[in-house]
């Protein structure tokens, strides 16, 4: 079992050093300084990313408020308005008593 | 080397907005970065995923601290483009991992029955020989297959590749037993005894 171990283990590693390492391509170094110049000063990027998870976080805090904000202002709209219509048709049905007649 | 500006004062010309310093760091490190990439994913992927990882340095170079050489770094960068190459692998496989063939069933009984040194020399670097490792290596996870490539295959120490991964020395160690476990496993299913310790 031990020698089945060792065995497995010399195969899996000879072929892991005998795999081909290929050589990059000629226009390689090229385009990698391709897409770094289309980047910008590496310094812009790193700060922007950088900073990018306090603009996430900024932009959830204000979603967050005008959420709360807006179920403080409108929480109990839906139940005003019921009592407003069920006032005025309660008027209403006062209001005109003959037709119940 | 006298006239070569050390890593340290290319990477300030960068980071000062010198882009065009960044192509000293790439030609020097690139042979590096690319051996190093080769040792984790396939051929045909390799300039593409070391392509990525010098992007990534150089977006996160402003981040750099020379409290270990720049090449680990580097190193721990590159590490992390394969780890999302194989994750973007797997992720687009619609199949998944397939199993050991017959043959590849016959080649691993035959290279582990081997009776002289030569008889599994010539075994281990038959084109089979890749095919299996690929196959064994696709059963794991993406972090892990990165670990045990290192651990076992390159014979780094624990430490060494906690280092170049950039995570904890027991957590090397769990992907590691994790792996070697699975590894088992899926030898166990075709009769192969040896596993254990893959």
């Amino acid at each position: 079992m031990r020698k089945g171990r060792e065995t497995l283990n010399n195969l899996l590693r000879t072929a892991h050093r005998d795999r081909e390492t290929p050589t990059l391509p000629r226009d390689w170094h090229d385009s990698v300084m391709a897409d770094v110049s289309r980047l910008g000063p590496a310094g812009t990027v790193g700060e922007l990313e950088r900073l990018a998870p306090r603009f996430a976080l900024t932009a959830a805090a204000v979603l967050v408020t005008f959420a709360l904000a807006g179920y403080w202002a409108l929480g109990t709209l839906p139940g005003d308005i019921r009592a407003a219509y069920s006032t005025s048709e309660f008027s209403v049905v006062m209001s005109q008593p003959w037709q119940n007649l | 080397m006298a006239g070569q500006p050390d890593d340290m004062s290319i990477i300030a010309a960068v980071v000062g907005g010198d882009v065009d310093a960044f192509g000293q760091l790439l030609a020097r490190y690139e042979t590096a970065v690319g051996n190093l990439v080769a040792a984790h994913v396939p051929g045909e992927d390799v300039a593409e995923v070391a392509h990525d990882a010098f992007v990534r340095a150089f977006k996160a170079l402003p981040g750099y601290r020379p409290t270990a050489p720049f090449l680990n770094w580097l190193t721990t960068i590159a590490l992390r483009s394969c780890h999302d190459f194989w994750r973007d692998r797997y992720r687009r496989r619609e199949a998944p991992a397939s199993d050991l063939s017959d043959d590849g069933q016959r080649f691993l009984e035959a290279a582990l029955a081997a009776n002289s040194r030569e008889e599994f020399d010539r075994l281990a670097r038959a084109r089979e020989a890749r095919e299996v490792l690929a196959l064994v290596l696709d059963q794991l996870a993406p972090l892990d297959r990165l670990v045990l490539t290192l651990t076992s295959l390159e014979e780094r120490t624990v430490g060494e590749t906690a280092e170049m991964l950039g995570i904890s020395v027991p957590n090397v160690k769990i992907r590691a037993y994790r792996a070697r476990l699975k590894l088992r496993h899926f030898l166990k299913r075709y009769g192969i005894q040896g596993g254990d310790n893959a």
